[in-house]
């Protein structure tokens, strides 16, 4: 169940009080859903179309779990190619959920499930149940200090030589000042709230570190992918979409920023909008990685 | 203006590390000139910042109907690329002594095509403009620049973290920072805009990620090493701007070694090669008009 002690998942309940100016790109309330459908094109361009690594043998399995599924943009995409596929699908959020639900029915596809959990807690699953999980973008909603357990208990759940993936981004340098400011302040709120490994704050520092915390967790065939995320006018449109759904979120977090009296309200307010503004440049270039580590657990 | 690099050892250790590093950018870009640009249109070629002229060589090697020259700020680098040039029988490439930095050696519009790998290296941020526009002199109208910068990304070692803060601590005290507080953009990402306002068209850029860790990357694992520790750029360098101790240093690079060799040391960085066409004759007439 969610944990309304945290203070991501509290402030992220209060979304509607987003700047009337921002976004300058439009996006309207209706193409919410469309919005997602970009972003998960745009990350799933940066890995080159695939859904997951080469290596898993996805055709031969019959149970998938996917640990913060959001809108079920993976899932439904994974259904299509593996239409004989179980897919799981559970996230602690309602909203985007509520939302794969209604896909979900309307199109009929019994092979997906969808559960309101939080992923870190234990996942009310037998154990050796599925052949693969999948997590992508979980950062926002694990600290730092919840991932050796939930990789434990990702591991508990896969069956012997299921596969486990782990995909997180991390956003490193654009030509936007404001933007790159914004970075550095969201970073050090969640700092404050124990949710960032890196000692700096710049950066959130957990996708590198996947890595090492499968080999810890002794799977097996551990490895990582390297994928250019383009944040730039080389990555287009969809490139902005999602360098606005940044600015979003990090709107969202104003009351932390406000509380740990890191920055004046106002201050802010005027850096949301020159970031907003500053990534209209026609040269905006910028860049990010998304890291993804996999392996698979032992016959033990 | 300044003479050497930021980072300065003048070491044959530091000819050493950029052979390395040559050898794997080459890995993580696959080509010596990207594709995009068209080979039967270039004949002569700057590599403005050639250090000890492992990319001339190649490049010259590869395409023996090329001129290629390569100019380097330190006299050392410049000799060891000759003779190195020498010993592979490459007759098609020469070696200059040259500043970026500085009016260039060359007459106006000579070369079809120029690149600089790292230039900010050598040239602050607001030194860069100058820069692009006295390299757009020495291309001819039509030719090409390409401007590749790396910059370091994510990391899991905990000691390296520690570095990246005091390095860009020390470069706003030598007021080669983009940014005041040092936490905004490097040059790389700031090159498409420069190149823009200098007048050039088709100003783009392409990422190519660089892979430091994994179990079986070693190259990417010695890079790591030898850019920080054994080649002693970044280390004098921190030294120099007082921003830590010898000893303390000499910890850290101890810590760094340690985390670096460990098997699940996993890391990235990223090369931005930044590509522009200075304007034909009559673009620019038309730009003018």
């Amino acid at each position: 169940m969610m944990q309304s002690s945290h203070p991501m998942q509290q402030s992220s309940g209060n979304a509607a009080s987003f700047p009337p100016t921002l976004p300058r790109i439009q996006v309207s309330q209706s193409d919410t859903a469309n919005l997602n459908t970009l972003l998960h094109q745009y990350l799933l361009r940066a890995q080159e179309g695939r859904l997951y690594p080469e290596i898993i043998p996805v055709v031969e399995m019959e149970c998938a779990l996917d640990m913060g599924c959001g809108a079920g943009e993976w899932i439904f995409d994974m259904a299509k190619n593996h239409p004989k596929l179980r897919i799981y699908g559970v996230d602690v959020d309602e909203m985007p959920l509520h939302r794969a639900t209604q896909r979900r029915n309307a199109k009929g596809l019994c092979q997906i499930q969808l559960r309101h959990i939080d992923i870190t807690q234990p996942l009310p699953v037998p154990d050796s149940f599925f052949d693969f999980v999948h997590m992508r973008r979980c950062t926002r909603s694990i600290a730092p200090t919840q991932w050796p357990g939930v990789i434990a208990e990702c591991i508990r759940v896969l069956k012997p030589e299921g596969w486990l993936v782990m995909a997180e981004l991390e956003l490193c340098q654009i030509s936007s000042p404001a933007m790159m400011a914004i970075q550095s302040v969201m970073t050090q709120a969640r700092a404050k709230y124990g949710n960032s490994m890196h000692i700096r704050g710049e950066m959130t520092g957990m996708a590198p570190r996947l890595y090492g915390m499968l080999l810890q967790a002794q799977m097996d065939n551990v490895a990582y992918d390297l994928h250019t995320v383009d944040l730039g006018f080389m990555g287009g449109h969809t490139a902005r979409l999602f360098l606005t759904e940044i600015i979003r979120y990090a709107w969202r977090m104003r009351p932390m920023v406000v509380e740990q009296q890191m920055m004046s309200s106002e201050g802010f307010d005027e850096l949301i909008k020159q970031a907003s503004s500053e990534l209209l440049a026609p040269d905006l270039c910028g860049w990010g990685v998304l890291i993804t580590a996999y392996g698979k657990r032992g016959n033990t | 203006m300044r003479n050497k690099y930021v980072f300065s050892s003048g070491t044959v250790a530091e000819a050493s590390s950029l052979q390395y590093q040559h050898r794997l950018f080459l890995r993580e870009m696959g080509t010596l000139i990207p594709e995009r640009f068209p080979l039967n249109e270039i004949e002569t070629v700057l590599d403005a910042k050639s250090g000890p002229g492992g990319w001339a060589i190649d490049l010259a090697k590869a395409y023996p109907a090329m001129q290629v020259t390569g100019m380097d700020v330190d006299i050392d680098m410049v000799r060891m690329a000759t003779e190195d040039a020498r010993t592979a029988k490459v007759t098609n490439v020469t070696f200059d002594v040259g500043n970026i930095c500085k009016a260039l050696p060359y007459t106006s519009a000579y070369f079809d095509f120029v690149r600089i790998l790292m230039g900010s290296e050598l040239a602050s941020p607001q030194m860069w403009p100058g820069i692009i526009r006295e390299l757009l002199r020495v291309i001819r109208p039509g030719g090409w620049l390409n401007l590749i910068e790396y910059e370091p990304g994510p990391m899991s070692s905990p000691a390296l973290d520690v570095i990246s803060p005091l390095l860009s601590k020390a470069l706003v005290k030598v007021e080669w920072a983009v940014s005041p507080d040092g936490i905004a953009a490097t040059s790389g990402v700031l090159l498409p805009r420069l190149l823009t306002e200098a007048g050039c068209t088709g100003v783009g850029y392409t990422l190519y990620p660089v892979n430091l860790g994994g179990w079986d990357n070693l190259a990417g694992r010695t890079y790591v090493m030898t850019a920080l520790a054994y080649g002693n750029r970044v280390t004098l360098f921190l030294l120099k701007a007082e921003m830590i101790t010898q000893p303390d240093m000499n910890t850290l690079l101890q810590k760094i070694e340690q985390d670096v060799e460990q098997l699940d040391f996993c890391g990235v960085g990223m090369l931005i090669s930044t590509f522009a066409r200075k304007p034909t004759t009559q673009e620019a007439h038309t730009g003018e008009e």
